[in-house]
């Protein structure tokens, strides 16, 4: 199947276009913007983005407002229903898992701040169609920019198996496990806070998070 | 139909640590009075129309629930008056 990528856009979300580039001019995706009030897009599409930015400015909570718009109610039946795969970067994340796309919540960083630097991720899992182009235990880099990334489970609650990337030497917002990036229980949500899109070029210091793009190419295509 | 007034806090769980809690905490300390244990709730107050107090409360969990706390990270009070 020709993979075709929308691009949710709540208002407050700031790197719609900065992923919408890097999908059409440098992975070669079909790639449009999905509005927050837009309706019946699930028919269109096979890949959701949900990018970062500070959805409704953040206001009650990271991804708390959006997660009751009407994208996000017909999402629940596109995820269900098995229609492709949804990534969401960084306030993608948190919206997915205010959502319950995903288990867990993200709270604000130990230190209180404000984080944007290059940080070094161990790829947990390649069982993904998001991450199928890495190598369990590589190391990579991705930029991560977040006041609310730590990311916690209720206690008792078993995520071992969904786990897709961790945080390596340093854990820079005090997540539980130093876990950065979670799957669903089918596999096709995908949720991190670092930023892919940011990573996708030698110009900008790297093309780790490329293969991530490339790696959702190939499964749309039959590929892997 | 009555009007009822309403505030819900929403408060992190015990269990989970709150950094601005802690910040403030220390800054009161720094004034030379000793408190323990600070945290941080977010109030948010809204009017309802209900013919009851008990329908009124209803709908209010309702918006708690599915909006206002997240039970991953959250625990909150309903206050209601006429």
């Amino acid at each position: 199947m020709k993979p075709r990528a929308g691009i949710f856009v709540f208002p407050g979300t700031n790197c719609d276009y900065d992923t919408l580039y890097v999908l059409r001019e440098v992975v070669g995706i079909d790639s449009d913007f999905i509005f927050h009030t837009e309706r019946g897009w699930s028919e269109k599409y096979n890949f959701v983005i949900l990018p970062g930015g500070f959805s409704y400015g953040d206001y009650l909570r990271p991804g708390a407002i959006a997660k009751i718009s009407p994208v996000i109610e017909e999402l629940r039946e596109f995820v269900e229903k098995e229609k492709g795969l949804v990534l969401g970067i960084c306030n993608g994340f948190q919206v997915l898992t205010e959502a319950g796309f995903l288990k867990g919540a993200l709270i604000r960083n130990d230190n209180l701040k404000f984080i944007c630097k290059n940080v070094e991720l161990e790829v947990v899992s390649n069982s993904t169609p998001f991450t199928s182009l890495y190598e369990e235990g590589q190391v990579v880099t991705m930029p991560i920019a977040h006041s609310d990334g730590k990311f916690i489970v209720p206690e008792g609650e078993s995520i071992d198996d969904l786990v897709v990337f961790r945080y390596h030497g340093e854990n820079p917002n005090g997540s539980f496990e130093a876990i950065a990036g979670i799957t669903n229980e089918k596999r096709n949500v995908l949720g991190l806070m670092p930023h892919p899109e940011r990573r996708s070029e030698e110009i900008l210091g790297g093309v780790d998070g490329r293969y991530m793009f490339e790696a959702v190419k190939s499964y749309l295509y039959g590929l892997v | 139909m009555k009007e009822f007034k309403v505030a819900v806090k929403i408060s992190l769980r015990p269990e989970l640590f709150d950094p601005e809690g802690k910040t403030i905490e220390r800054a009161i300390n720094r004034l030379g009075i000793g408190v323990q244990d600070a945290r941080v709730s977010k109030v948010v107050e809204f009017k309802i129309h209900a013919s009851n107090q008990g329908e009124a409360r209803k709908k209010v969990e309702e918006i708690v629930k599915k909006f206002l706390a997240n039970p991953v990270l959250h625990t909150y009070t309903i206050q209601i008056e006429e």
